[in-house]
Formats: C-alpha cells, sequence, structure tokens
C-alpha cells in the first residue's frame, strides 16, 4: 500500500515538470465551409518567437497573426509557480472543399525550435446564410429564426449508437445541442428512459465539449450535454422520449440610432424546443438454456478459494470474479453447489465498473464464505455460467474451477460446543399431515349387522338360561333320589339290624361262636351304614366314631360301640381268648341299637 | 350333467361377489398410494354401496376426501369410522386434523364427570364386543348360580352367590351399553354441516328469525325433524332449524 502511494506521488511529481515543459499547440475548427472565416491559433506556455505557419496552400490567411499573452502566478503554501501562455492567432478562410491537413507550425523558444501538432480541417460548400458572413440583414433573419425554435439554426437531439439490440445489451446515446447562435440555458426536462437502466457517463462542461459539426452542409456548434449507457430491461420496441429545454436566444435588435448599430444591440429571446422521439427495437435473446441469469455481454470468469487444507470451524473464501463488457451489475451471485453440512454465508457482492463509450466494462466479484463444520474431503463440483455473447449473437459457458477441501478435525472445545447445541435441539416439526390409510386386516361388514337385538343374540340367553335349568333339574332330581334311597335304608337300617341280630340270636341257640360274631359285626357296619349314609367300604372305627359323633350320639355309646366291634373282631380272629357268654353279648347288642336308634333319631 | 355346471358357476360368481370388495379395496388402496385421490374415493364409495361397511374402509374414504380437499366429508366419514372403531387412535388422529379446518369455533358445555366417564367407558367397545360380553357374563351368572345351588360347602356357596349377582350385574349393564352403541349408529342423531354457509333460523321456516352462521364441516346434533327441516343443536347448547339439505347424517 505504501507502495502505491509513494508511486502515485512520484507520477504525479513528473507530471507537473512536464508540465512546465515548453508545449506548443496548434488547433482549429474541424469543419468550415468555403468562404467562412476561422481563426486558427498557436498556443505556448512559455514566452517564443519567430511563429511559423506552414504552407497553407487551400486557406488564405485573412489577418494575423495577433499575439496576446496572458500570465498567471499561483502561489500554493508558499511556493510560487508562474506560467505564461502566448497565444498567435491567424484568421483564416477556406477557398476550396475539401480535407486538409495542415503541417505542424514551428517557434523559437528557449533557443530550442518547437513543432507544433498537426489539424486536419475539412472544408465543405457552406450554405449561403453561414452565420459568419457577419451580413447585418442575415443576422436578423437568424433571429427570428431562433425566435420560432427553427430546426435551421438550433435543434437538439438523441444519438444512439445501435438501433436495435438485444435485452440487456449496453448501448450508447449521446443528447446533444446543436446551435448557431449565442444562447444561455434556462431549463430542461429530460426523458426518464423508461424500461432501461441507465448509467451517466462523465462529461466536462457543455462548452469544453463544443465542436462543429456539418448538418446538411451547415455547420453548427455541438454541444454534448449528456451521455449515457443504457441497458433495456424488456423486450419491444422502446421509445427515448423527447427532451425539451428552454432556451434563451441572443437576438440582434434592429438599431434605431448609429450607435446603437455601431455597438450592437442584443436582446435575449426566449425560446422552446424539442428532440425527436428515438425508438430502439429490443430483440428478446434466443431460448436460453437453463442456468442463464441474464449477463449479456463479453465476459470472463475467473474462480479462486484461499484454502483447501483446514480445520473444521475455521472460514474458507471462494472468490469468483466476473470481468469484462456487459451488463456486470445484473450478475447474479454464482451458487455453488456445497456440501449439506457446511455453515454458508450469504455471498458479497463487490463491483469495479468503468463506464466508457463502449458500455460498462470492469468486474464484479463475488466473496463468499463458507465454514465447514466437520471434518473430512469435501469437493465442491464446477459451477457453470452461462452469458450471451452480443458479438456472436450466442450463449457462451463459462465454468469455475473445481475445489477439492480438506477438512480436518477442529479444536476440541469448539467441535463439542458445536456438537452439544446440535445434539439439544428438539425435533423440528415441519410439517402435519393426516395419518396414512390402514392397509392390513380391513374386514368388510355388512352395514348395519348389529348383534344386538337380533335372533341370535337373544336365543344365546335363552339357550344359556334353558341349560342351566336343565342341569338345575337333574341335579335336583338326582339328589332327591339319593335322599330317597338314604331315607329308605335309614328307615330299614334297625330292620335289617334286627335280621341280622336274629341270625345270630339262632347262632347262641346252636353256640357257634364263629358265626355269631360274624352276624353280630355285620349287623352293625350294616346299620351304621345306612343309617349315616356312609358305604359300608368306606366305612372303619374311625370316621364311624366321627360321623357319629356329628350325629349328636353319646361319647359313652360310641365306647360300648368300639369295644363290642373290637369284641367281636377278638372272637372272630381268636376264639380262645373270648369267653364271654354269648348271649350276654347278644343282649348287649340288643341295647346298643336301641340306644344308637334313639340317638340318631332325636337328632333327624 | 347341467345341473353340475350350473352349479359351479353360481359357486364361481358366488366367489367372485366375495372376492370383488377386498380386490376393489385393494384397487383403491393402490389408487391412494398412487395419489389419485378421485379414483380412490370412487372405488371406496362403490365398495360402501354394495352393502359393506368397516372403520378402516370408512378411514381410507375420509383420507382420500382429506387429500382431494372435500374436508365435511372427510369429517362425515372419519366420524363414521370412529362410530365403528371408538377407539382407534389413528381415526381420532385424522379426525381432529381435518377439524383444524372447520371455521367454527365452539366452546362444548361442560358435561359431569360421569356423562364423559360414561362416555368413555361406552367408547370402549363396539356395540358387538358389549353384546358378547353381555352375554359372557351372562353365562358366568348362571354357571354361578349353579354352584351356589348344588354346593354343599358353605364358603363356595357364599362366593358363588356374591359372584352371580355381580356378574347378572354387568351382564346387564353391558347390555344397556351394547343397546347404547348400536343406537348411536343406527340413530343417525349427529350430522355435518355440507354447505359453506348455513344461516340457522329459529323456526322451521324460511321467514324464521336467523339466530346464527355455521360452516361446512361443523357436527351437529340432530334434535328433531319436521318436514324437510331439521333441528340442530350444536355443542355449546345453541339450537336452531336448518333446511335437511345442508347436512348429512353420520
Amino acid at each position: 500500500m505504501i507502495k502505491r502511494i509513494l508511486f502515485i506521488i512520484f507520477t504525479l511529481a513528473t507530471l507537473t515538470s512536464i508540465a512546465q515543459d515548453t508545449k506548443f499547440t496548434m488547433s482549429a475548427p474541424s469543419i468550415v465551409s468555403i468562404g467562412e472565416q476561422f481563426s486558427l491559433t498557436l498556443t505556448l506556455n512559455a514566452k517564443g518567437k519567430d511563429a511559423k505557419l506552414p504552407e497553407l496552400g487551400n486557406f488564405e490567411i485573412l489577418m494575423g497573426p495577433s499575439v496576446s499573452s496572458s500570465t498567471s502566478i499561483q502561489i500554493i503554501n508558499g511556493k510560487t509557480s508562474r506560467t505564461v501562455n502566448y497565444s498567435y492567432t491567424y484568421i483564416l478562410r477556406a477557398k476550396k472543399e475539401g480535407t486538409y491537413t495542415i503541417s505542424p507550425a514551428t517557434i523559437r523558444a528557449d533557443g530550442d525550435i518547437l513543432q507544433s501538432n498537426t489539424v486536419t480541417i475539412k472544408a465543405i460548400q457552406g450554405k449561403q446564410q453561414s452565420p459568419s458572413t457577419g451580413q447585418s440583414n442575415q443576422q436578423t433573419q437568424q433571429g427570428t429564426d431562433a425566435q420560432t425554435g427553427s430546426r435551421d439554426n438550433l435543434f437538439i437531439q438523441f444519438e444512439t449508437n445501435k438501433r436495435s439490440v438485444y435485452k440487456g445489451e449496453s448501448l450508447l446515446t449521446t443528447f446533444k445541442l446543436y446551435s448557431r447562435v449565442g444562447l444561455s440555458l434556462v431549463d430542461q426536462t429530460l426523458p426518464s428512459f423508461e424500461g432501461f437502466w441507465t448509467q451517466d457517463i462523465k462529461i466536462p462542461n457543455a462548452d469544453q465539449t463544443r465542436t462543429r459539426e456539418a448538418v446538411d452542409g451547415v455547420i453548427y456548434n455541438v454541444y454534448t450535454l449528456q451521455k449515457k449507457i443504457l441497458i433495456p430491461q424488456q423486450t419491444g420496441t422502446l421509445t427515448i422520449d423527447p427532451a425539451e429545454m428552454v432556451i434563451d436566444v441572443q437576438k440582434r435588435v434592429r438599431s434605431q440610432s448609429v450607435f446603437d448599430d455601431f455597438f450592437g444591440s442584443y436582446q435575449n429571446v426566449r425560446t422552446k424546443i424539442k428532440s425527436e422521439p428515438v425508438s430502439i427495437r429490443i430483440k428478446a435473446l434466443p431460448a436460453a438454456p437453463a442456468n442463464f441469469g441474464g449477463a449479456v455481454g463479453n465476459f470472463q470468469l475467473n474462480s479462486s478459494i484461499d484454502k483447501t487444507e483446514i480445520k473444521a470451524n475455521e472460514a474458507i473464501t471462494i472468490k469468483t470474479t466476473i470481468s469484462g463488457n456487459g451488463n456486470l451489475k445484473h450478475i447474479n451471485p454464482i451458487k455453488f453447489d456445497l456440501p449439506p453440512d457446511f455453515e454458508v454465508y450469504d455471498p458479497q457482492t463487490s463491483y469495479n465498473h468503468k463506464v466508457t463509450d463502449n458500455g460498462i466494462s470492469g468486474s464484479t466479484t463475488f466473496e463468499q464464505v463458507i465454514i465447514p463444520r466437520f471434518a473430512g474431503d469435501f469437493t465442491i463440483p464446477k459451477v457453470n455460467f452461462v452469458y450471451f455473447d452480443t458479438q456472436t449473437d450466442k450463449y457462451r459457458t463459462l465454468s469455475t474451477q473445481q475445489f477439492d477441501i480438506h477438512v480436518e478435525e477442529g479444536s476440541e472445545g469448539q467441535s463439542s460446543t458445536v456438537m452439544s447445541s446440535m445434539s439439544k435441539e428438539d425435533v423440528k416439526y415441519i410439517g402435519q399431515d393426516i395419518r396414512y390409510i390402514k392397509q392390513n386386516n380391513i374386514e368388510l361388514k355388512e352395514k348395519g349387522t348389529f348383534l344386538f337385538g337380533t335372533v341370535p343374540f337373544y336365543g344365546s340367553y335363552a339357550i344359556a338360561f334353558i341349560f342351566f335349568i336343565t342341569i338345575a333339574i337333574l341335579q335336583k332330581k338326582k339328589a332327591r333320589e339319593n335322599a330317597n334311597i338314604a331315607l329308605t335304608r335309614n328307615k330299614k337300617a334297625s330292620k335289617i339290624a334286627r335280621k341280622h341280630l336274629k341270625a345270630a340270636s339262632s347262632c347262641v341257640k346252636h353256640n357257634n361262636k364263629e358265626e355269631f360274631y360274624d352276624a353280630l359285626q355285620r349287623a352293625f357296619w350294616g346299620y351304621l351304614s345306612d343309617k349315616l349314609s356312609i358305604p359300608q367300604a368306606e366305612l372303619n372305627r374311625d370316621n364311624a366314631r366321627a360321623t357319629l359323633l356329628q350325629n349328636n350320639v353319646n361319647e359313652e355309646t360310641i365306647n360300648e360301640f368300639i369295644s363290642l366291634i373290637d369284641n367281636c373282631e377278638m372272637a372272630r380272629f381268636a376264639p380262645s381268648m373270648a369267653d364271654q357268654p354269648i348271649d350276654k353279648e347278644y343282649k348287649q347288642a340288643e341295647k346298643l341299637i336301641g340306644k344308637f336308634e334313639k340317638q340318631i333319631r332325636k337328632k333327624a | 350333467m347341467n345341473k353340475v355346471f350350473l352349479l359351479i358357476i353360481s359357486l364361481l360368481t358366488a366367489s367372485i361377489i366375495i372376492a370383488s370388495p377386498a380386490d376393489s379395496l385393494k384397487k383403491a388402496n393402490n389408487a391412494y398410494a398412487s395419489e389419485e385421490y378421485g379414483k380412490a374415493i370412487k372405488v371406496y364409495e362403490n365398495i360402501l354401496d354394495s352393502g359393506n361397511v368397516s372403520a378402516p374402509l370408512y378411514f381410507n374414504l375420509g383420507n382420500a376426501y382429506y387429500k382431494s380437499n372435500s374436508i365435511p366429508k372427510a369429517i362425515l366419514n372419519y366420524e363414521r369410522a370412529k362410530l365403528l372403531a371408538p377407539n382407534d387412535e389413528d381415526i381420532q388422529f385424522n379426525l381432529e386434523m381435518a377439524n383444524q379446518y372447520v371455521i367454527d369455533k365452539i366452546d362444548p358445555l361442560p358435561q359431569p364427570f360421569f356423562v364423559t366417564w360414561g362416555e368413555a367407558i361406552l367408547n370402549i367397545f363396539t356395540s358387538n364386543q358389549w353384546a358378547i360380553f353381555s352375554i359372557a357374563a351372562f353365562v358366568t351368572t348362571l354357571i354361578l348360580a349353579l354352584i351356589y345351588l348344588f354346593s354343599t360347602r358353605i364358603v363356595l356357596k357364599k362366593l358363588a352367590f356374591g359372584l352371580a349377582i355381580f356378574t347378572l350385574i354387568i351382564s346387564m349393564s353391558t347390555l344397556a351399553l351394547s343397546a347404547r352403541q348400536k343406537a348411536k349408529i343406527t340413530n343417525h342423531n349427529h350430522a355435518i354441516i355440507f354447505d359453506p354457509t348455513v344461516t340457522v333460523k329459529a323456526s322451521p321456516d324460511q321467514s324464521g328469525t336467523d339466530l346464527f352462521v355455521i360452516h361446512e364441516g361443523l357436527k351437529v346434533e340432530i334434535e328433531q325433524k319436521l318436514n324437510n327441516w331439521v333441528e340442530i343443536k350444536l355443542e355449546d347448547g345453541n339450537s336452531g332449524w336448518v333446511k335437511n339439505e345442508v347436512l348429512e347424517e353420520i
């Protein structure tokens, strides 16, 4: 940077030193008409002598040289600089039509002989009412013409360098004022250039741009008031609306007295002039390729990346520069196809443009910052940039480079913070929709089929109830039958017992001990079985005792019964031991049956 | 021989008739999957027209209507599906989704807790399931009664008696629930508003006073009918008369 500043300072210094060099220039109007007086000026920024014009041939010198000099002294910061200007003016007149080059003039200054530049003058067959003839009647006529805004003396117009352009192609328009009279501008209304994007070209003030141009053989002073680069934004025929100017024209007033005539008296006449509308045909671009973004002109593409080997969470900048000539301001940023977990920032666009007569040239730069969040090897593929080339009327494609990025694991702290913030993120509900249709296990039923209220429904109740009733009745009946058997057996029990006892008593008569005890035992077990409704096979001493107790039989009676049974068994298996007389035994048995009968019945 | 042929043919046609709703169901589901909702709707409706119903069928039809932006019809079919399968979560979810499109925001009247509980219990099973419950409980009651009657052990008798009383009550109450569930479906006492905007009148008459305005998709209760007028009741308790062509019974 310092280098650059130093460089600028040095170049400026050399410039000023050049400026102090002596310079000798020749100037003359570029176009004159035959018979017109014009001035040719030689300028020298030093004191000189022996100014010599070359052989002029087709021009005759009417007057000159008249020498004038000017001196200016400048004091800047106590430093004094002095400039001297000498000018030699010749009044010439062209004699013949044609284009002539005046060879350099010479002058002697500071002991050197300096040569001027050459000047080319075009002489044309001018019209008779040339303003420079100096004839008073013509002047008057001119004045009236100017008053009416006559095109002959004063007009404005837009000039465009192209009449048919593509949409987006730039064109130059120049707004010029043609005049042959003295004037001063009062007011102007310039068109808005609807449908165009405009960019002004800087021009010096009107006096400095003054040139001479011949229009239909008449020479005008031409002032360039405005230069614009237009870029059409729509297709079709666009019209540049007329510009309007209000101008004070100096008009010579016919004199009332000799003195007036001598000094010449002028009067300002206000007049309004209007330019012609200019229509421009805007062609639509031919069918565009998919990724065409509207760039029209002639471009170069340059892309670069600042780093290809970085750590995660560090920033990379991709720089894309589109340079050339065209609608650089209307280029969309190039979109790279970046890996999804890169953090991408919006590209920054910077312009470096110069507006010239040829359009807009320079460059547009896009700088995009991306931050890889994870380690890995990534590729940013090529991206195409399509533009319409106005020179060949074709689309052209430029491509960026392909970038390969190697990202290493970032420092631990950074990545972990990123990770934690990501892992805590809630599930994002992006959209809501109804649940999907059911696909499986669709059982179709006939409409209006209900179990409730149907015959099978009530029928199942009824059937269940019928079952119930049947079972209940059967069970009841069986129970009753069982009860009957028990009752009869109960009733017959003592009878049977007595029958057995009778059989036993016959044994007593025969003194058959063994049979006696057998019969006695059978009588008792049979009796208890019938009486207590216990099958004889299940009957033994223990449950007989328990059942008898339940039936409220005396403990004493039970013991009596048990001892009787014991006796019986002992007598049967060991007859010798049983020496009790059997008739006594028989009586005891009879008594016991009677007791049982009494006690069990009591309970019942 | 001819008879055998006839029999075979009749059996074949019968099998076709039986098979066709399932086939067309598959066809409709495929149409839905390929986002041809109009076609899916047509086929689903055909199945319904042939007299077959099922909760998933109504649900799928509702989905198809939802996807083709006929919200009232979607709601109607979801409600019908819900009647058949009161506890299906998907149906409930989609019904709520569809109800978000309904313009009218109705605050339901607060109901006593036993009503909501009762409703919740009622909706646990369908009518048929309740009916089966009732029968089962009845059979259990009878078995217990038998045990009571013929058991010789007193503890068993007591237990059987208590349980029998309990199951009998269950049988009775599930019978009532089954009846309610059936009534809900067969009575059609709810309806969905189909007209975009409906002005509810104070009387069954075009000249009746305008009471309020409701919009399509709203579920209303049908109170009574008179000629071609229906008295409806909103969930917030407001009621009024509308023409019967503006609504569709669930």
